[in-house]
């Protein structure tokens, strides 16, 4: 087996003897049953028209029976919950609400524009945490402020994320309420992994960049003919073979590609100049029909895809993509994607959620932050807050109703991994890809065993020189 | 004009403007009582109902969603609600809610 982390060297040499009588092998590639579970995602109705409060209230009132449960199983099953309305003071109580995170940094439209602060433009940041910011938790009908929080503490939490906390509303301050200690919703019930006979790939990349200085061509190339089968001996490729799904996660094209100067320029400069994207989308279409011509590829929109820009990003148009269109391996999905390939639930995003909870607390790990999501129950919790999401109103897509096998997010700087065990029996397999632009590596993971090893493709193709070579010298 | 004040005269033409109009006005206005209990307490019962704030927020969704909404999550809406709404589909007095026009 050569797609594990500890590969066998069996028949070395093969290459260097001769092709002989032996008939040419061809081995066919396994086939997956893949059902798209991601419809929750696609936004068929555009009404802007209306406010997030909805879909405050249908997390909330979605989360609230399984964090009653989870807190009375925590803690003693007798102890009143409690709306805010009802807090009586001095009362031992639970309370389930939203945590909001008051950040006196957090860019504010209202700050900007008011005169008193004579419009002083706020600094650009990449993290908007202070030491004076306040967690407070809100419920239906009112707020109050959380104090003594002990785990609980701004740092490790963002707004949007839904908790049941026990602990009283002191007498002598009222409007405070605090917290003794805090309780997130069980992980939900995982429908357990088929056992699959053979092993079963795929394959996580994400990060391709196409069009901007970091594209790696060549790499790409090489990994375009590794997944299709036709680099390697008769072992590599029958390995190759059982890749069942390629999953790209996002940012296929790059920043650079988003460049708007020519909206700004003169026209007389930019007449002849088309957009960035439209090279880099041919480049990416020709990339995706290769891989398409023999394996089934779902591509995800990212943040510097031609896709919308709020949460959930729906599909790259097949306009885009003249010629992988025609094949019906490949498919165009939404961000964030929840898939079932042979009975394992994969679900992952291209990274926004994980960004904007690294800006807004003090969590530099994208894999600490990707098993916390997974443990507050919700994709996005600071949507939509800080990250743009499309105002739902008859349910919230991002709530983790099931538990998935792989959870996977792109775009990441490193490439990390961890088997997540969850209370119930869970198995969760955690997974950051990285960004192939500057790692040149991608994610394959065994469905069977849940395995995951890294691909990486090194080229290192020596800088041109400047002199000639020796040859008429 | 001197002995007479405007309320005496007032008075006596209110008195005979009313006492004619009381019969005439009691006939229309009995048969518009007929009808208007109906429409102000269907009124009122249906803005009790968006100002309810356990069900959430009312703004920017019709009342038959918000009433589904409430009953999905087992809040137990009161059932005359949803029969006023879906009586009425076609008027927007009660289909939705009482801040719809507002554009908010």
């Amino acid at each position: 087996m050569i797609y594990t982390g500890k590969p066998e060297a069996s028949n070395v040499g093969q290459f260097m003897s001769e092709g002989g009588e032996e008939a040419m092998e061809t081995y066919e590639r396994v086939e997956c049953e893949v059902t798209d579970q991601s419809s929750r995602f696609l936004v068929k109705k555009r009404d802007f028209g209306r406010q997030y409060a909805h879909l405050y209230a249908e997390r909330l009132w979605t989360s609230r029976p399984k964090l009653i449960k989870a807190a009375k199983a925590k803690w003693d099953a007798d102890l009143p919950v409690c709306k805010l309305h009802e807090l009586q003071s001095d009362t031992r109580c639970i309370v389930v609400g939203t945590l909001f995170k008051h950040m006196e940094l957090k860019p504010n439209i209202l700050k900007e524009i008011s005169e008193d602060h004579n419009l002083m433009p706020q600094p650009i940041r990449t993290r908007f945490t202070d030491d004076s910011d306040k967690l407070i938790l809100e419920d239906e009908l009112q707020r109050i402020i959380l104090i003594g929080h002990g785990e609980l503490s701004c740092p490790n939490i963002v707004t949007g994320v839904i908790v049941a906390v026990l602990g009283r509303e002191p007498d002598e301050d009222r409007g405070k309420f605090v917290v003794e200690d805090y309780c997130l919703q069980a992980l939900p019930e995982q429908v357990p992994r088929p056992s699959l006979t053979e092993d079963r790939y795929i394959v996580l990349v994400s990060g391709l960049e196409l069009g901007g200085p970091d594209e790696r061509l060549f790499s790409l190339q090489l990994m375009v003919d590794l997944l299709t089968g036709q680099l390697g001996d008769g072992d590599q490729q029958r390995d190759s073979a059982r890749i069942a799904r390629i999953i790209i996660a996002g940012n296929s094209l790059s920043r650079s590609t988003q460049d708007r100067d020519s909206l700004s320029k003169a026209k007389y400069l930019t007449k002849k100049s088309s957009a960035g994207s439209v090279e880099a989308m041919k480049n990416l279409d020709d990339i995706m029909f290769q891989l398409s011509g023999n394996v089934d590829v779902a591509l995800m929109a990212g943040e510097f895809d031609p896709s919308n820009h709020i949460l959930p990003q729906q599909p790259l148009h097949r306009c885009m993509f003249p010629q992988s269109a025609v094949n019906t391996t490949f498919v165009s999905v939404t961000n964030p994607h929840d898939c079932s390939v042979d009975g394992v639930r994969i679900l992952g995003t291209s990274g926004q959620p994980v960004d904007d909870i690294k800006r807004y607390s003090d969590i530099d790990d994208s894999m600490d932050i990707l098993e916390k999501t997974l443990e507050w129950g919700h994709l996005a919790p600071t949507a939509p807050d800080t990250l743009s999401c499309y105002p739902f109103y008859g349910q919230d897509p991002f709530l983790l109703e099931e538990c998935p096998h792989i959870y996977f997010v792109g775009n990441q700087p490193e490439f990390k991994h961890k088997l997540h065990k969850g209370p119930g029996g869970q198995e969760v397999l955690l997974v950051t890809v990285p960004r192939f632009c500057q790692t040149s590596t991608a994610v394959m993971v065994n469905l069977s065993t849940l395995e995951c090893t890294p691909l990486t493709f090194h080229a290192k193709l020596p800088a041109a020189s400047s002199s000639s070579p020796e040859v008429d010298k | 004009m001197a002995s007479k004040t405007i309320t005496n005269v007032y008075k006596q033409s209110k008195r005979n403007r009313t006492s004619v109009k009381v019969e005439g006005k009691s006939e229309s206005t009995k048969v518009q009582e007929a009808s208007s209990p109906s429409i102000r307490t269907d009124d009122e019962i249906l803005r009790d109902f968006d100002l309810a704030l356990e069900y959430g927020p009312c703004i920017g969704i019709s009342r038959l969603e918000r009433w589904q909404r409430a009953d999905k999550h087992g809040l137990s809406p009161p059932t005359e609600v949803k029969d006023m709404v879906i009586k009425h589909p076609d008027n927007v007095a009660y289909t939705h809610s009482l801040w719809d026009d507002y554009n908010i």
